[in-house]
């Protein structure tokens, strides 16, 4: 699975925005420390910058429920 | 004998007779005409009167005079009818709807009138489509839902809900129609745009389509603005459910819930995990706590209620898949409202699973969760997308 990578700063900017009608974006980190959104996020909205963004393959925080 | 029209107008003669071989004294009936002549005053109907308008409660219907032939000048009188029997004071060409004309036949006769006499025709019959049940109509207002089916399918759903009488056990009722963001983001129970009225709030990467909404697994969750309430460090009064339309969820498959203040372990929610061999309902205090089944397919819908400490129970399309014991209590905690889509706490858990329907409330007893199921997969069906 592939992720679009960002900046904290670029994350920090887009957190909370809504990018299409009633849906916001989520900037989390992912286990090596990177800030992502998912590609559906950039695909779906306008803001050229993030569409230029790195892709990434997503590495999810690992979690010990057990 | 009954006097008749005649091959003109206000004419009289040979006409046609009972059989297709025999004539008789009185009338003569162009075969083009559907409407008698009346003999005095000569008004003869020859194009029937027609309603128009939407067949909904609270619409308006209007009716034509219709065409007629006869001494001029006519004027005309309505009455409009319900199967049949006389509205009182529906008297103009126009009639607005109400909630004793939902499934009945309207009609509409009106009354031509000369010089001479009068004349009367029947228009055509217009069905009344059933009353839109109110909660219905708020929410399908709310989300902007145009589309028939869909608005038949919501008015059903509520309609079955009340009649199970688990209508009031919601707090929240989602039914993802619509297939936008703006659309599946509203709470059937209280179709209001606030978070205090549950009201869903998309992040990350969704996909809203006409068969539900699907979180990517990466980092889409939608909050409820639930926080559950804790009463001594348990809860023991609630459901929550999810109709899942995918086979193979990916990630640790929390399709709703929240987790504690510590470490994020779930609580409270419902899991339908990969590989569809593992479906849990946590709860408080003891993290090894769960309920859990084995399953080959995830598809389905999928409720988990407590309606008592020692009463906590799993089940997938009505059927009990398992059930739990009491629980003793946990430290109360706030913070942390009910996710769809994804498992809320400080290490948010994410999956992929499509949702068709979610809701949650208080607890519901078995017969209660046949019902829900009932009514869910009624509303699946009409919309076609059930599995």
């Amino acid at each position: 699975m592939i992720v679009v990578k960002l900046t904290q700063a670029q994350a920090d900017s887009l957190r909370g925005v809504e990018f299409i009608p009633d849906n916001f974006f989520n900037p989390i980190v992912d286990a090596d420390g990177n800030w992502f959104i998912s590609i559906e996020e950039r695909d779906q909205c306008d803001i050229e910058w993030v569409k230029e963004c790195e892709e990434i393959p997503y590495n999810p925080v690992q979690v010990n429920l057990f | 004998m009954t006097w008749g029209k005649g091959t003109t107008n206000n004419s009289i003669g040979w006409g046609k007779g009972a059989d297709s071989n025999s004539i008789s004294w009185g009338a003569v009936y162009p075969e083009s005409l559907s409407g008698d002549t009346d003999i005095q005053s000569g008004l003869s109907n020859t194009v029937a009167p027609a309603i128009s308008g939407t067949n909904e409660v609270g619409e308006v219907l209007t009716c034509t005079s219709g065409t007629w032939s006869g001494g001029t000048p006519i004027t005309y009188a309505y009455q409009w009818k319900r199967d049949g029997v006389n509205i009182g004071g529906a008297t103009n060409n126009t009639y607005t709807l109400i909630s004793a004309d939902a499934e009945t036949d309207i009609t509409c006769v009106v009354t031509a009138t000369n010089a001479e006499g009068s004349n009367s025709a029947t228009s055509n019959t217009v069905t009344i489509a059933a009353e839109g049940d109110a909660d219905a109509l708020a929410f399908i207002s709310a989300a902007g839902i145009t589309d028939p089916t869909q608005q038949s399918a919501v008015n059903q759903l509520v309609l079955d809900l009340k009649a199970a009488s688990i209508w009031t056990k919601m707090k929240a009722v989602y039914p993802f129609v619509g297939g936008s963001a703006s659309a599946h983001k509203w709470n059937l129970k209280d179709p209001q745009d606030t978070n205090g009225a549950y009201r869903l709030s998309f992040s990350g990467g969704w996909t809203h389509s006409s068969t539900g909404a699907t979180p990517n697994g990466t980092n889409a969750t939608a909050s409820t603005f639930w926080e559950m309430n804790d009463v001594a460090g348990r809860v023991d009064n609630f459901h929550m459910s999810y109709y899942s339309r995918t086979q193979n969820p990916s990630g640790d498959g929390w399709v709703i819930g929240r987790g504690d203040t510590n470490d994020g372990d779930p609580l409270y929610g419902l899991a339908i995990k990969r590989g569809g061999s593992n479906l849990r309902i946590f709860d408080p205090a003891n993290l090894f706590y769960r309920i859990s089944s084995t399953e080959t397919d995830g598809r389905g819908f999928y409720v988990g209620s407590a309606t008592a400490n020692n009463a906590r129970v799993f089940y997938k399309n009505a059927g009990s898949i398992g059930s739990g014991s009491s629980v003793s209590a946990h430290a109360t905690f706030t913070g942390y409202p009910v996710y769809l889509g994804a498992m809320n706490g400080p290490t948010v858990l994410y999956q992929n699973n499509e949702c068709g329907f979610s809701s949650f409330g208080d607890g519901l007893n078995g017969t209660e969760v046949t019902a829900l199921n009932n009514a869910v997969t009624t509303f699946q069906t009409t919309l076609s997308r059930n599995v």
